[in-house]
């Protein structure tokens, strides 16, 4: 194993999945990027957009000026707003079900319908083949959301190309804004290669039906999944941009003005101490947040803590407690979720715990295991000590709005 | 004639492709081998992999990366440049299913072994490498094994326009990573014999074309910049003005 690195400004490692670099002070190639957002003119680069989107406005009523990927989380509101009601575009939303669903993201993503007037296209993949990839992408890649991820980044390029719509919106890069992978000012688009490297863990949904065991796995199963071909992008003349590369992202701050304006829900997690990102789903902060903690050393507290110390809201020194106090905590819905899948908890505990790194964790006895990862290697500093408020989230909601927790497979709307 | 080619380039470092700026800071990009095979479906004419760990002194080749790189059923020649010094090292990437090698320290260094690989792998499989900055009104030659500048005048370089290779790679290391920054001046004093791959801040189809114009030039090497967009290799071949130059095509799922 290679030497592991911290960074000395947040608490990402160069051990980080997505790859890290550092300068000369030990600062992570992320933190580095994450200052640019100090000193660009984002008027500037607003405008530099406003310039390069200009030809994708339609002047028919007829037809779209752009499609945005939505759920009922996440950066959704703001990138919607930001592309309607900034950027002046009519865009059509689409949705990728992911069968997660929690109460609260269906009524978010209803909301968000309403809101912001805007039409949407739902994509209900065959809920049969859905579980089928999950079985294996559990089993054999310890992952429980690639067909979510595949899902909601192939759709919207298949939309592209089928209703002729050449701009696709994303919100943030995520590449950008963890590990620094580009400079805002390299206007980093959607590419395949960084779907497949970085989304998909290097396994496209060709390469599944090719590791997959081929009883299980069939063409039918993974065919809603592939990313259209170079010839129809070219065709069509598909981009997909990131709006973090033209205005400032904080996704904290963005969550708190969307909760104002538009009625965006949140809710309270074991695992994290951040309340707006996942809350659309039953699995992405619990069994999802398992697995990346096994297999990685470290879960998304980290991602947080690590966003919040570089937007200066806390220290590193606290971020450590913080990691500490949520990475251990238990997670929940495991019965929604062996449920869903047809599996039992029993064989479920087993394929987790089969899936946990040994760099991070040692079984001292059978199923005993101490955690060795990146958390206990950590040193606190003095970065920041003195130049940090207090951080604060808003919780207005549950995740299962006070009801029965179970995951609502088809999400047509939410009466509530 | 022969065709003028756009390389597709990745460097590469601590295993991960990076992007580089001049050589000195970067950013993490992806899987080596993802990026390889990315720069394959899209149609790049040849791929040149730098590991710029391996070219520390007394390093070796990344035969591991290597291995996964060829692993992903090519149909793009190979180079790789990187901790290679001698023609055991050599014949090993060559027999890995690497088509040609870059060279560059080991010909100031050990000018016999650089003798002895042509020999081995034939010189059509060897490219020597040249970092260059203009400064001044200079154009001066980079060492990266001990960081010094020299005078292009006053360094020996009569052994480049030798038998033993088959391209010159010049690097314009000071603009390298930069958007379109690549310094023309560079090339006014040069008078290699050989066929010259420039590479360095060298991204818009402008830049592109004036410098395949150029008798002299038989390839551009863009790094960077290529992964910032979708389809971005045909994009550029798109615009692209010369006639010996293979046209970009765009794959179909079968």
């Amino acid at each position: 194993m290679n030497k592991i690195k911290f960074c000395t400004n947040c608490l990402y490692s160069n051990l980080h999945p997505l790859g890290l670099t550092f300068n000369e002070a030990g600062v992570c190639s992320g933190c580095q990027v994450h200052k640019e957002k100090n000193y660009l003119n984002w008027e500037e680069r607003k405008n530099k957009l406003l310039k390069k989107i200009k030809s994708y406005k339609t002047k028919k009523s007829n037809n779209y000026d752009c499609i945005i990927p939505v759920n009922g989380a996440y950066d959704s509101y703001y990138t919607v707003h930001l592309a309607k009601n900034i950027l002046g575009l009519h865009p059509l939303l689409v949705s990728n079900n992911n069968y997660y669903n929690s109460p609260l993201g269906i009524k978010n993503l209803a909301n968000l319908r309403i809101k912001f007037d805007c039409d949407i296209l739902f994509k209900n993949p065959n809920p049969i083949s859905v579980k089928k990839i999950t079985k294996f992408t559990l089993q054999d890649l310890g992952n429980v959301y690639w067909h979510s991820i595949a899902g909601q980044t192939a759709f919207p390029v298949q939309t592209a190309i089928n209703y002729k719509i050449p701009l696709i919106i994303w919100g943030a890069h995520q590449g950008v804004e963890q590990v620094g992978m580009f400079s805002h000012t390299h206007e980093v688009e959607m590419t395949r290669r960084h779907r497949k490297d970085h989304d998909l863990m290097g396994i496209e949904a060709e390469d599944l039906i090719n590791v997959a065991n081929t009883s299980l796995l069939n063409e039918s199963d993974i065919f809603q999944y592939i990313y259209p071909s170079d010839d129809h992008i070219n065709s069509i003349g598909v981009i997909g941009i990131y709006l973090s590369n033209y205005f400032r992202w904080d996704p904290k701050k963005q969550h708190e003005l969307m909760i104002k304006k538009f009625d965006y829900q949140t809710c309270k997690f074991n695992r994290t101490f951040d309340c707006y990102d996942f809350v659309d789903s039953y699995v992405y902060m619990e069994i999802h947040d398992l697995l990346k903690f096994y297999k990685h050393g470290y879960s998304k507290v980290t991602d947080h803590v690590c966003r919040e110390i570089r937007h200066k809201r806390i220290s590193r020194s606290k971020g450590i407690d913080l990691v500490k106090k949520y990475e251990h905590e238990e997670i929940k819905y495991v019965d929604s979720f062996c449920k869903w899948l047809g599996i039992n908890e029993k064989s479920l505990k087993y394929v987790l715990n089969r899936n946990r790194n040994p760099k991070f964790w040692k079984e001292y006895e059978p199923n005993n295991w101490k955690y060795k990862g990146l958390s206990s290697l950590i040193k606190k500093n003095n970065y920041l000590r003195n130049k940090v408020k207090n951080i604060s989230y808003i919780c207005n909601s549950k995740i299962d709005l006070g009801k029965k927790s179970e995951f609502i497979t088809v999400g047509k709307g939410y009466n509530n | 004639m022969e065709n003028k080619r756009i390389i597709g380039t990745v460097i590469i470092k601590e295993n991960w492709a990076v992007q580089s700026f001049g050589y000195k800071n970067y950013l993490p990009i992806g899987k080596p081998e993802l990026v390889v095979e990315n720069l394959n479906w899209w149609g790049a004419d040849e791929i040149l992999v730098i590991d710029t760990d391996s070219t520390k002194e007394n390093s070796k080749p990344n035969y591991g990366i290597i291995e996964k790189i060829v692993s992903k059923n090519l149909s793009t020649p190979l180079i790789y440049s990187g901790g290679i010094h001698d023609k055991d090292q050599a014949k090993k990437i060559i027999g890995m299913g690497v088509e040609r090698i870059c060279l560059e320290s080991l010909l100031y260094s050990n000018y016999l072994e650089v003798e002895n690989i042509s020999e081995a792998i034939g010189s059509q499989a060897v490219i020597i490498s040249v970092p260059l900055i203009y400064e001044n009104g200079k154009i001066l030659y980079f060492n990266y094994i001990n960081k010094k500048k020299y005078d292009l005048k006053d360094h020996n370089l009569h052994f480049l326009d030798g038998n033993l290779f088959s391209e010159i790679l010049i690097i314009d290391k000071k603009n390298e990573g930069g958007n379109n920054t690549f310094d023309m001046r560079i090339l006014e004093k040069v008078l290699f014999k050989k066929k010259i791959i420039v590479f360095g801040g060298i991204s818009r189809a402008d830049k592109i074309n004036r410098l395949l114009k150029k008798n002299k030039i038989s390839a551009i090497a863009i790094g960077n910049s290529l992964n910032y967009s979708e389809i971005s290799i045909q994009n550029i071949k798109k615009k692209i003005k010369i006639d010996n130059f293979r046209k970009p095509f765009f794959n179909e799922y079968e």
